[in-house]
């Protein structure tokens, strides 16, 4: 048999059964049923967002992150790129983001630039890249890293949403959201006890099966903002960081 | 009245409007349901689950005439993820098997040639399988069928080059008896 006498049988014969099948007379009233009865649906998204943030600068190397359900952003680094500031700067640009880099963000200094591609999708399997610049900044070794890109908007509210307790301030006009998130790495056969599923919903904790052969928990301090249609975020593991010190890092960007 | 004006409908909370439209595309979605898992059990789940989930998130659907192809394609990720696991109940011989079944699809083939090449993509792994079924049956493109399974536009290429590599071998493997026996 040919090639495209193959395709064509393949074609006609999918055809043929499809066409023997009919919906179920069932299937509408559970679709009702479902409809009916169904919660809320909450999904967290941020939270997640920030660890598939935080892997791409941890691992610095090829690396995807999918949330729970069919939504979630996929990203990828690459764990040689070293961009200076200037360089930064311009790929910034490149990403349609408006911000100039400063060389210090509190007494952390400028280490190095990258690039993060990520492909944001959300519940109904609706897909959008973005682009991202990550900006490392050090000091004694600590590294607190600025992440910006233009924002998502595929996403829905609810998909948005963070159970993270936050505090927030406003800044000319600009609302920052600072969170100190419990976050606990785990291996990827990790089976949550009850207690652990109570503190992610409630918030107080986010476990992450991405990039960790052991239990691992650190603390994660972040500061969110939007302007100008594009997203930034300040963020890093264990820097001990407050709210108010970070309100005042993020103030210097946002003037 | 039109796709667009039944989901403005929605939108503004007319579940009536979801009738209309559930009536319309519930036999294109439980038939790509059923194509992609295999199994008329799990077809009808899944087809529930995509109309749910449409239904739910009606909002989101900024263009309402494109109301079925978003159907479909929530579906078939859906069904993509289910497949994913490989843990189905339900095996894909239930549906693919000519067995004895008065409901068994083969039974409407009309060639020999359409039944072998039916009991041949019953031998697929579900990936091949999912990516026929989409291909050939849904005329997704390839493009298409990369995003709603997640994989780059040359796995997909290769699946159905694999796909088509392992058909023809069935088909050929299921000949040969034959051929020998017409020419000892």
């Amino acid at each position: 048999m040919d090639e495209i006498k193959m395709e064509r049988e393949i074609k006609e014969m999918l055809h043929q059964c499809a066409d023997e099948l009919h919906a179920p007379d069932s299937m509408q009233a559970r679709v009702k049923f479902a409809l009916n009865n169904a919660p809320a649906r909450k999904r967290h998204l941020w939270s997640k967002r920030f660890v598939a943030v935080a892997a791409v600068a941890a691992i610095a190397v090829t690396g995807a992150f999918a949330a729970g359900g069919m939504g979630g952003i996929f990203s990828k680094g690459w764990s040689d790129q070293r961009l200076d500031l200037s360089s930064t700067q311009a790929h910034l640009a490149d990403a349609g983001v408006a911000l100039t880099l400063p060389d210090k963000i509190g007494e952390y200094t400028f280490s190095y630039g990258s690039d993060v591609d990520t492909t944001a999708q959300n519940d109904m399997g609706e897909t959008e890249k973005v682009s991202q610049v990550d900006a490392t900044y050090t000091k004694d070794g600590a590294k607190l890293n600025l992440s910006a890109h233009k924002s998502y908007t595929v996403f829905t509210e609810d998909e948005m949403e963070n159970p993270v307790p936050a505090t927030t301030a406003e800044v000319n006009g600009v609302t920052l959201t600072y969170r100190n998130a419990h976050y606990r790495f785990v291996p990827d056969d990790y089976e949550k006890s009850d207690e652990e599923k109570q503190q992610e919903k409630s918030g107080e904790l986010v476990i992450s099966y991405y990039g960790s052969d052991e239990v691992e928990d650190k603390m994660f301090q972040s500061v969110l903002w939007e302007q100008d249609g594009a997203t930034y975020l300040i963020s890093g593991y264990d820097t001990g960081l407050d709210a108010q010190t970070m309100f005042d890092m993020a103030a210097e960007l946002v003037k | 009245m039109n796709d667009k004006e039944l989901v403005s409908r929605m939108q503004h909370g007319d579940m009536q409007a979801f009738d209309e439209l559930y009536e319309r595309y519930k036999d294109d979605a439980y038939r790509l349901a059923c194509l992609i898992t295999g199994s008329r059990t799990d077809g009808e789940d899944l087809a529930q689950e995509a109309f749910v989930t449409c239904a739910q998130s009606i909002k989101s659907l900024r263009d309402g005439s494109k109301f079925r192809p978003w159907l479909l394609r929530t579906l078939s990720r859906a069904a993509w993820k289910y497949c994913r696991k490989a843990k189905r109940e339900t095996p894909v011989s239930e549906f693919f098997d000519a067995g004895e079944s008065e409901s068994a699809l083969s039974a409407v083939l009309r060639t020999d040639e359409q039944r072998r090449l039916y009991a041949a993509l019953d031998t697929l792994d579900e990936k091949r399988r999912v990516t026929v079924v989409l291909y050939y049956f849904d005329d997704r493109s390839v493009r298409e069928i990369a995003q709603a399974t997640g994989v780059t536009e040359g796995t997909v290429k290769s699946r159905l080059f694999s796909a088509r590599r392992h058909l023809r071998q069935a088909l050929t493997e299921e000949r040969k008896p034959k051929e020998a026996a017409n020419h000892g």
